[in-house]
Formats: C-alpha cells, sequence, structure tokens
C-alpha cells in the first residue's frame, strides 16, 4: 500500500501541493483526475521518487520514500514500473533493446534468457517480431505498447501511468485498455494512474482520487464519485465550464 | 537600489548555478570510482568524441599551422632568423594552440552534440525511465562521456600538434625555401619535456571542461525545444570561456 499523507511542494514560492492525503490500496487501480495545473504530474513524480517533498510522507509497503536516500530508495523503487506519457523509450535503442535494459542492467542474465523474456513480453504486448524497429519507426500505440512491456519485464509490485491513451486514436485506446486488464489478470500489481479521459478513468479504475487546488478534495470508487456532491468533482466529472473550477 | 538588487539576484544565481555544477562533478566523479565500469559504454563514447572529431582537427590543424608558419616567416625574416621558424610553430603548437584550439574544435563538434543529446533525453523523460528503473544517469549516461572526453582529448591535441608542425613545415619549408633540416633541428633545440608535458596536463583539464559543461547543460536543460537549444548555446560559449580562462591560469602555473 502506498500512503500519502500532508505532502507538500512549491516551486519558486508557487506551492503546488497543499498538503496531500491519499491513501493507494495494495492490487487497486487508482486513478488521480484534475484539470491540467491541478499538480496531478507533481504528485505522480513524488510517488515514483523523482521529485523529493518540501515536507510530508511518502510511505511505500512501510518505507517512507520522502526520507530514503541512495540503495535504501532504490530498493522501494525496484518494486516500481512506470508507463511515461510519452512512451519515454530509448531512442538510440531499437525495441528489442528498450526491453531488455532493465534485465539486462539490473538482473544480469545471459543473452538466451533475455532474449526469451523479451520475445515473450513482446508477444504478450502484441508487439511479436517487432524488436529490430526503432521507436521512431513505430506508432504511437505501439510505443506505449513497449512502455507497457519494459516495465512488466520486471514484475513490479506497482504499476504507474501517466496519461496511457492521451493522444491515440478510439481502436487504440480500447486495445490499451484491453491490454492493460490482460495484463492485471496476469499479474496482479497496483495500478495507479493519472489521466484526463473520465471514461478511461471510469472503466479501468478501481479508486478515483480528484486534485483540486494541490489537495485531494474527493477519493471514492468510479460508481460512488459520480453521484459526488462536490460542486469541483461535479463540474470537472461532466466537463462543464461553469463551477468552482477556473480555467484559467 | 533596483540596481542593486539586480545585481544581487544575478550574483546569487550565480553562485547557485556554480554550486551545483561542482555537485555534479562531484557525482560524476563518485560515480566514476565506483563500480560497475561501463568500458564499453567509454570506448563508444571515444569512437564518438575522438575519431569522428578526427577531419576537422586534420583540417584545422594543417591551417593552423600553415598560417604560422606563413606569419612567422615574415615576422622573423626582418630579425634575419628565418631559422627559428621551427622552434616557433612547435612551441607555439605544443603549449597554446594545439590544446586551446583542440578543446574549442571539440566543444563545437562533440560537446554540443553531447548536450542535444542529453537535453532531448530529459525533455522526453528517458533520464526519468532510468531514474525509475533505479539505473543512475549519471552512470549510465554522464559518466563513459565525461571519462571519454578526458582520455581522447590529450590524443586528438597531440594529432593536432603534429599535424600542425608539418603544415607548418609545408609552408617555410616546402613553400618558402627554409632548409628543412633547420626546421626540424631548431625545434629539437627549443621543446622541452616540460612543454609537452604542460600541453597535456591543459588538454587534460580541457577534456574534462568541456565534457563537464556540456553534459551539465544537457542534463539540466530548461523545457521543450527551446531549452535544448538554449541549453546548447549556453553549453559552446561556457565551455569556450573557461577552456580560455583556464588557460591562462594553467600556463601562469605551468611556466
Amino acid at each position: 500500500m502506498i500512503k500519502v499523507s500532508n505532502l507538500r511542494k512549491s516551486f519558486e514560492g508557487v506551492e503546488v501541493l497543499r498538503g496531500v492525503d491519499l491513501e493507494i490500496p495494495t492490487g487497486k487501480t487508482t486513478a488521480i483526475i484534475g484539470k491540467s495545473g491541478a499538480g496531478k504530474t507533481v504528485l505522480f513524480k513524488h510517488l515514483v521518487g523523482l521529485m523529493r517533498p518540501d515536507s510530508g510522507s511518502i510511505v511505500v509497503d512501510g518505507a517512507d520514500i520522502a526520507a530514503l536516500k541512495g540503495r535504501a530508495l532504490n530498493n522501494v523503487k525496484r518494486k516500481f514500473g512506470m508507463v511515461f506519457q510519452g512512451g519515454a523509450l530509448f531512442d538510440s535503442l531499437t525495441v528489442f533493446e528498450n526491453v531488455a535494459l532493465p534485465l539486462k542492467e539490473l538482473m544480469r542474465l545471459s543473452g538466451g534468457e533475455t532474449a526469451s523474456k523479451v520475445n515473450a513480453m513482446l508477444r504478450e504486448v502484441g508487439l511479436p517480431g517487432m524488436g529490430d524497429k526503432y521507436p521512431d519507426e513505430i506508432s504511437g500505440g505501439m510505443k506505449k505498447r513497449v512502455a507497457l512491456a519494459r516495465a512488466l519485464v520486471m514484475s513490479p509490485e506497482y504499476l504507474f501511468f501517466d496519461e496511457p491513451t492521451t493522444g491515440l486514436d478510439p481502436i487504440v485506446e480500447t486495445a490499451i485498455h484491453a491490454l492493460m486488464k490482460r495484463c492485471k489478470s496476469l499479474s496482479p500489481a497496483t495500478y495507479v494512474l493519472v489521466s484526463h479521459d473520465i471514461r478511461e478513468v471510469l472503466e479501468m479504475s478501481d479508486l478515483v482520487a480528484m486534485l483540486h487546488e494541490g489537495a485531494v478534495i474527493e477519493c471514492s470508487p468510479p460508481g460512488e464519485i459520480v453521484k459526488s456532491s462536490n460542486p469541483a468533482v461535479r463540474q470537472f466529472l461532466s466537463g462543464s465550464a461553469e463551477g468552482p473550477i477556473q480555467m484559467y | 537600489m533596483g540596481f542593486f538588487i539586480f545585481i544581487g539576484k544575478r550574483t546569487i544565481f550565480y553562485l547557485r548555478e556554480m554550486g551545483r555544477m561542482f555537485l555534479f562533478l562531484f557525482r560524476f566523479i563518485l560515480s566514476a570510482v565506483q563500480p560497475p565500469y561501463k568500458i564499453v559504454r567509454v570506448v563508444n563514447e571515444m569512437h564518438f568524441i575522438g575519431v569522428k572529431s578526427l577531419f576537422i582537427i586534420v583540417l584545422t590543424s594543417g591551417f593552423t599551422g600553415m598560417v604560422l608558419g606563413l606569419q612567422g616567416y615574415h615576422t622573423l625574416r626582418k630579425f634575419g632568423s628565418e631559422s627559428a621558424l621551427g622552434s616557433l610553430v612547435a612551441l607555439s603548437l605544443i603549449r597554446e594552440l594545439g590544446p586551446v584550439l583542440g578543446a574549442l574544435m571539440v566543444t563545437a563538434r562533440a560537446g554540443s552534440a553531447m548536450t542535444a543529446e542529453l537535453g532531448i533525453m530529459r525533455i522526453s523523460e528517458q533520464i526519468d525511465a532510468l531514474d525509475v528503473m533505479t539505473l543512475d544517469p549519471i552512470k549510465f549516461l554522464v559518466e563513459p562521456k565525461m571519462l571519454a572526453g578526458i582520455i581522447v582529448l590529450p590524443l586528438l591535441v597531440a594529432i593536432f600538434d603534429v599535424i600542425g608542425i608539418y603544415g607548418g613545415y609545408l609552408v617555410g619549408v616546402k613553400l618558402l625555401g627554409i632548409n628543412a633540416a633547420r626546421y626540424f633541428d631548431g625545434m629539437k633545440e627549443s621543446v622541452e619535456w616540460r612543454d609537452i608535458w604542460s600541453g597535456a596536463v591543459k588538454s587534460l583539464a580541457f577534456g574534462l571542461i568541456v565534457t563537464w559543461v556540456s553534459c551539465y547543460k544537457g542534463y539540466n536543460c530548461g523545457h521543450g525545444a527551446k531549452g535544448v537549444s538554449d541549453a546548447t548555446t549556453e553549453a559552446v560559449v561556457l565551455s569556450a570561456i573557461l577552456v580560455l580562462m583556464w588557460d591562462y591560469f594553467l600556463t601562469s602555473i605551468l611556466h
């Protein structure tokens, strides 16, 4: 489980996170929603250890990653896998080399073992025989699938998705959702996703946390959040321009 | 009052930036002394910085030596000392022009490319991806580039010196008719090990400066295409300034 308590972060005097409290239960899919600039990406980067908070704690299975450094922090981060918004594939490496990288560098598997694991993972995400391609030779949807394969190949306990389907057409979007569900059924990790896509959030998640003005204002299952009485939540879910959430 | 606030803010900004740069250098040193050693990556970077810079080094050193030969000949002739041309060309190249021009050429060709590469990796979240995978980006990306630069620059400078001396020979001996034996004998008499040593120390220091500044600027670049472009410009300008400044300090220490 990940427990975020009173998390605060400022940039040049502007407080982006103003005391975030959030519990991400083990084995469930938790979605973080909120308007652009609400602090979702900043919160996300704190969860995966890419940023350090000004104050507050992020406890992952009993270890506060906000207080850890070096090897101790890496031991917790090895539980994480992440699918970045643009894929963040290494553009000088082939698809195969991208997926093989963590196996080669962290697990020091033999060439044969690495190849069999990578090829199995590429088959799993529907990209058999694509290992020789470079990231700029494949489509956006394929990049997301390669990024998913790279994250899954280390069998993470926590898998983070940053806008998993942004910029994809509806057919590829559905295919990615199906793939995420299949992966979850095969390896029951805890999924955390940040998304603007309400349909995706309601379909994929067990819990939805709404971030507004640097704090979580509501965290409940999709069935309950759609009935929320909070005006900011209602406005965001309906996509209305009128309400407490200002566009600028 | 506003002027003093401006000066104060800029001073704090530059002090902070210097602190960050030294912390970056410290992280590189820590990483370089700890295993695993990325030897294959270092060799690949040596190929990129060294072999791929060879053409530009040969071209610039050849013309530098030729210009030195031409200018030196006309100046020395006024004093009837044409025979000192070999010494003039060799000492100028070995002590100063080889390390400085070699470093500036490597900055222009390889330093800018390093900054752009790391900058693009930063803005496309590739560096963050390494971090999440617990692969230290300093160990994985920066260390091979900096080690390669420190190893390769003295070698490139040695090539620069040799080609430059032959450039001077072409103009002085073949074109202007100085005796070949006098050109090389003068060189043998005047060039000491201390000169070669000081050139080597300078090129090692410049190798560190160029790769350090280039990697730091790329690794910490701002947002978007503008961020990468600004970082690349800053890396080239700062590297060139630091190379020239350190050239003065090292010259005053080594001579």
